[in-house]
């Protein structure tokens, strides 16, 4: 999954657990770019009484590098705090909850933005109230118009939304984390069975979703809008992150002691990073380093593990990709540095030399007027990628590419297997039957519980 | 910042929360300062926290609010080892 309890410990710790990352123009408000980072895996929507929602403990932050060294030069910061009406009783709501003030709703959340430049944090907004997770008719009636409250526009410009959202992230997790079967190539699986479509594992699931959107000018290194493709100012890098105090110390009754720095356990740039490539032994130090750290992952993206399993797993398929030795140098430009001018006509999002995993977003590249799900690789500069569209099948492209499409890039002399263009595990956005909405926060209305029992 | 002993900085730290940090900064070698956000706004604002990060080397955090500062002294680490030997026990 892009980055769903991909590494040991965070997987302990869904509330921290940076699910997946997005970054685009704004398709509605090309003068903005939207930011988006996602927490808690695979939420049940019938997952009562105790509903989902952020960690008051947990800091939570969008990070963009606008100068290339991968260290954030503005940073988006967001804090949640908790308040329940009424401690006696166990209910999430003792009736309908209609709007985000109702005295039916016991256990709220509120929080805080902040933005940090140079050091220096900036509050934007603060008791800015989150919506209720979506529970079902009778408790949350209205819902898409109760949660579309609360999309908060900011005097500062920004617009925020931080709450419960369907996972939009489409994926088999079923069939790939079996062998990496892929349903619609199963025929052709080491341990084969007939070939069937793909089945969307987290169909009727929801997420908490943490989503910014900002003018162009607050993102780049000279308060500019771009608009060359290839001005190296056009590209910022964006990932994000979720870090927990040093020290927790549980005292008599429930009193708790939290105490020292903040020390990172999660984060996500580019979908699949840390899950794919990154080994089991060091899953966990990568959710606590900074992207300028990521050169000691190199090897990694040379020589993905996956691109030595595919052939073995599909005997006779990638033939060419078996006899692949080089070095990965287009999975680095896509993962760890961008795309130099060059190697797509038209199109760069290059941040230097610095290997570092993070969305790299060309902010010049206006929103496309008939997207390709397939991104760059569908020709459709303003998908991943060039920063990851919420449509984007990350999932397909980034198999295609480890499978060695994207290869001739940097060779061509290289020609890929036949199947590696046609990867898939067999999903579009039409598997999900909830819609992804066309404005801000573009992610759809959660599931609720009352008609998603069990999913 | 409240004035306080060393060996009333012990006692507090055998249940992991300490209030000495003065004792500690008084007589012992800074290490290095750890990135942070803020400190304490006062004496016993909030609670001072003392990990002996490596005995051997005399190495101990003292963390308020977010703030982290890695000394070393090798006097308090001995004491320490040694009230921890007899929690031990």
């Amino acid at each position: 999954m892009s980055s769903h309890r991909e590494a040991p410990e965070i997987s302990k710790d869904p509330v921290a657990d940076n699910t997946d990352t997005y970054a685009f123009v704004s398709p509605d408000r090309p003068d903005t770019v939207t930011l988006i980072t996602n927490y808690i895996p695979l939420e049940g929507p019938a997952g009562g009484p105790n509903f989902y929602e952020f960690g008051d403990d947990v800091l939570y932050e969008i990070h963009v590098d606008n100068d290339g060294d991968a260290e954030p030069d503005v940073t988006y910061r967001f804090r949640f705090a908790t308040r329940v009406r009424n401690p006696d009783s166990f209910l999430y709501n003792t009736g309908p909850i209609t709007s985000l003030d109702s005295p039916n709703w016991n256990r709220r959340q509120f929080y805080s933005v902040a933005q940090v430049r140079a050091g220096r944090e900036t509050v934007l907004a603060e008791d800015v109230p989150c919506p209720p997770c979506n529970i079902g008719p009778r408790s949350t009636p209205g819902y898409a118009a109760l949660a579309q409250a609360a999309v908060s526009r900011l005097r500062t410009g920004e617009t925020v939304f931080a709450g419960q959202r369907d996972e939009g992230f489409f994926v088999d997790l079923g069939s790939i984390f079996d062998l990496a079967d892929l349903r619609p190539f199963e025929n052709l699986h080491l341990i084969p069975s007939p070939a069937a479509p793909g089945v969307d594992a987290t169909k009727g699931l929801n997420v908490h979703t943490i989503a910014i959107q900002v003018p162009k000018q607050h993102l780049t290194r000279d308060g500019s809008i771009p608009t060359d493709v290839h001005d190296p100012r056009a590209v910022v890098g964006v990932w994000g992150a979720a870090s927990r105090r040093r020290v927790l110390i549980r005292q008599d009754e429930d009193d708790e002691v939290l105490s020292g720095p903040w020390v990172q356990v999660s984060r996500l740039g580019n979908p699949l990073f840390n899950e794919v490539i990154v080994p089991m032994g060091r899953k966990d130090l990568w959710n606590s380093l900074p992207p300028n750290e990521d050169r000691r992952f190199l090897q990694f993206v040379q020589q993905p593990e996956l691109a030595r399993l595919l052939p073995v797993l599909y005997p006779n398929v990638f033939p060419h990709l078996a006899a692949l030795g080089a070095a990965r140098a287009d999975l680095v430009a896509i993962l760890l540095t961008g795309l130099p001018a060059g190697l797509v006509p038209g199109f760069q999002n290059f941040t230097g030399q610095t290997p570092a995993d993070m969305l790299r977003l060309n902010l010049a590249i206006p929103p496309a007027r008939k997207p390709s799900i397939f991104g760059l690789l569908g020709g459709d500069p303003a998908g991943f990628p060039n920063g990851r569209r919420v449509q984007d099948d990350v999932v397909a492209i980034e198999l295609r590419a480890v499978a060695g499409v994207t290869f001739p890039l940097v060779d061509r002399s290289f020609t890929p297997d036949a199947a590696a263009g046609a990867l898939t595990d067999g999903l579009t956005p039409a598997s999900n039957p909830v819609a992804f909405l066309s404005s801000f926060p573009y992610l759809g209305v959660p599931n609720d519980g009352f008609d998603h029992p069990s999913s | 910042m409240a004035e306080l002993t060393r060996r009333r900085f012990l006692t507090y730290t055998s249940l992991g929360v300490a209030g000495a940090a003065a004792a500690v900064v008084g007589g012992a070698e800074l290490v290095s300062r750890a990135a942070g956000s803020g400190a304490s706004s006062g004496p016993h604002a909030e609670p001072i926290v003392l990990m002996v990060r490596d005995a051997g080397s005399a190495e101990v955090a003292l963390m308020v609010g977010t703030s982290e500062r890695i000394y070393r002294d090798r006097d308090l680490v001995g004491r320490l080892v040694g009230a921890a030997a007899q929690v031990g026990r």
